[in-house]
């Protein structure tokens, strides 16, 4: 199965990570990097705090142009320009294109992910010597919340992939992919106040309630990959909280993964 | 004589989704093709050419009718490691060598890096390409680019190559280059399905001629009973299409 599965990966990873996209995002987390050097010198007492923040709200960013733009471009290629041709003609079944593509943005998303998150720790490195006593955080919670965006990463490009397997235009699935990422980000905090004792006291209409719930089942709560409190403040992490966030992850990226091949199998390109 | 394509009563229409019309673009379509002909398939623009292209590859479906693809139905995957296909378009990804585009081909077609190294060395001798071969595609002329399309449609030397507008693009040495390949594979008993706006290449390489024209198969016959005629293809074109001859035209 992997050797059958090994060149379309490979050709999706080398022709991502050579995209001008993937090193703009590398040149960009530079300039971040050395814009979170100068910001953290104008924090007067938090630096530690606003050099984490400032840096894991960059490494989402870049998370984002990423599945956007790298992996967006790549299938507005294939579906626009029709280059799903190339590869549908040879020996690929279109189960197998949707789980390649998959594998091949991950690997790519993963390449952006380590070398952003290398700049990012060594400007935090520098940082901290230069503002030893406002720093006093350790980077381990750095790395995991680094760990969990990208768990984020890869469910936004499942529900990239989903779409562009349905949709006729590359451009319609981005936006529809921008859409989710918004309402992902707030559809956890949204739920939980709509689910509070406060929001039942003040009379929150429990159709909005429902409506919520519904949502929230759908789209993926990126909330809960959004460590960036937890790092900033070194609060303590519950094991049950990681195992559960992980497996909710993978579950979410693997339904809609199998309805994205279920769809695709239909698909015609005309 | 082993039928390699068979298309048999083959009829689509074209569903451009909500609120649009549909749109009938093949009806009834039946012809075959033998094992170790060179096919030409012709046709004025959006005569249903492309369409017939894509119902081989299984890239859309038939509505009604049968095809079948070394006896087998279109959407069995193992058969496309038999079929070599190039795309009219040159559209490949943009930041992938020809070299690393042969290598998929090959790779995906199930042969060793120590073999497609070696086709891959061939062909690109064989095309005056070896310059280009580590070159990003994004970075070559289209004639260039159709020139990495060949061979990477030729690299796993299939038995049933479906060559859409081969010349497209290419400058006098490498049309040459590809209609002498062309001969190279009929000797070797390929089978080549071909479509082509010159009618001059179309009846130079091939052993029968299907003309479609609205969706129809409007003409099928072989070459030899053509050249019996005494008519040329360019003529048959014309009254197939309803247009005077060539030269009335003129």
């Amino acid at each position: 199965m992997l050797s059958r599965l090994y060149p379309f990966i490979k050709i999706t990873v080398l022709d991502g990570i050579r995209s001008k996209v993937v090193v703009g995002v590398i040149m960009l987390s530079i300039v971040s990097g050395m814009a979170n050097i100068v910001i953290a010198n104008l924090a007067a007492q938090d630096v530690g705090k606003v050099a984490i923040d400032f840096e894991l709200s960059s490494f989402s960013l870049m998370g984002l142009f990423v599945i956007l733009f790298a992996c967006g471009g790549s299938l507005y290629r294939d579906i626009d320009k029709k280059t799903v041709a190339l590869t549908l003609s040879r020996a690929v079944s279109r189960k197998e294109y949707i789980l390649c593509r998959y594998f091949g943005y991950l690997i790519t998303i993963f390449f952006v992910a380590v070398t952003s998150t290398i700049i990012g720790l060594v400007t935090l490195y520098l940082i901290k010597i230069l503002h030893p006593k406002h720093f006093v955080q350790n980077f381990s919670g750095v790395i995991i919340a680094h760990g969990f965006a990208f768990l984020g990463f890869l469910m936004l490009l499942s529900v990239l992939i989903f779409f562009s397997s349905m949709t006729t235009s590359s451009f319609t699935a981005m936006l529809l992919t921008i859409m989710v990422y918004f309402i992902g980000n707030s559809i956890g905090d949204l739920r939980d106040f709509a689910e509070s004792q406060a929001s039942i006291a003040a009379g929150f209409p429990e159709s909005f309630r429902f409506i919520l719930r519904i949502v929230h089942f759908i789209v993926p709560d990126l909330s809960k990959f959004d460590l960036k409190v937890f790092a900033a403040n070194e609060l303590p992490l519950d094991n049950n909280f990681i195992t559960f966030s992980i497996a909710y992850a993978i579950v979410y990226c693997s339904i809609l993964l199998l309805l994205s091949m279920k769809v695709f199998e239909r698909r015609e390109f005309i | 004589m082993v039928k390699i394509l068979v298309f048999q009563d083959v009829s689509k229409t074209y569903d451009l989704g909500l609120g649009k019309k549909k749109l009938p673009v093949l009806f009834d379509v039946s012809f075959s093709v033998n094992k170790g002909e060179v096919f030409g398939f012709v046709g004025p623009n959006g005569a249903g050419k492309s369409t017939t292209i894509k119902l081989i590859l299984n890239l859309i479906f038939p509505d009604k009718g049968r095809i079948e693809v070394f006896g087998k139905n279109p959407n069995d995957v193992e058969i496309k490691k038999k079929i070599g296909y190039l795309p009219e378009i040159p559209y490949y990804y943009d930041y992938l060598t020809p070299y690393e585009l042969a290598w998929f081909s090959g790779k995906i077609a199930g042969l060793d890096d120590a073999l497609i190294k070696k086709r891959a060395e061939e062909l690109f001798t064989y095309f005056l390409f070896e310059a280009h071969a580590k070159k990003r595609i994004r970075e070559l002329s289209k004639g260039n680019a159709q020139k990495a399309g060949i061979i990477a449609t030729l690299i796993h030397s299939p038995e049933f190559l479906i060559l859409d507008e081969p010349m497209t693009g290419l400058d006098p040495i490498g049309r040459k280059l590809v209609g002498d390949m062309i001969l190279k594979l009929k000797e070797e008993g390929k089978t080549i399905f071909l479509t082509s706006h010159i009618l001059s290449d179309v009846e130079r390489y091939c052993d029968s001629i299907a003309i479609i024209y609205e969706g129809r198969i409007k003409f099928f016959e072989r070459k030899e009973n053509l050249l019996k005629s005494g008519e040329s293809l360019e003529d048959i074109f014309c009254d197939v299409i309803g247009l005077k001859r060539m030269q009335d035209v003129k």
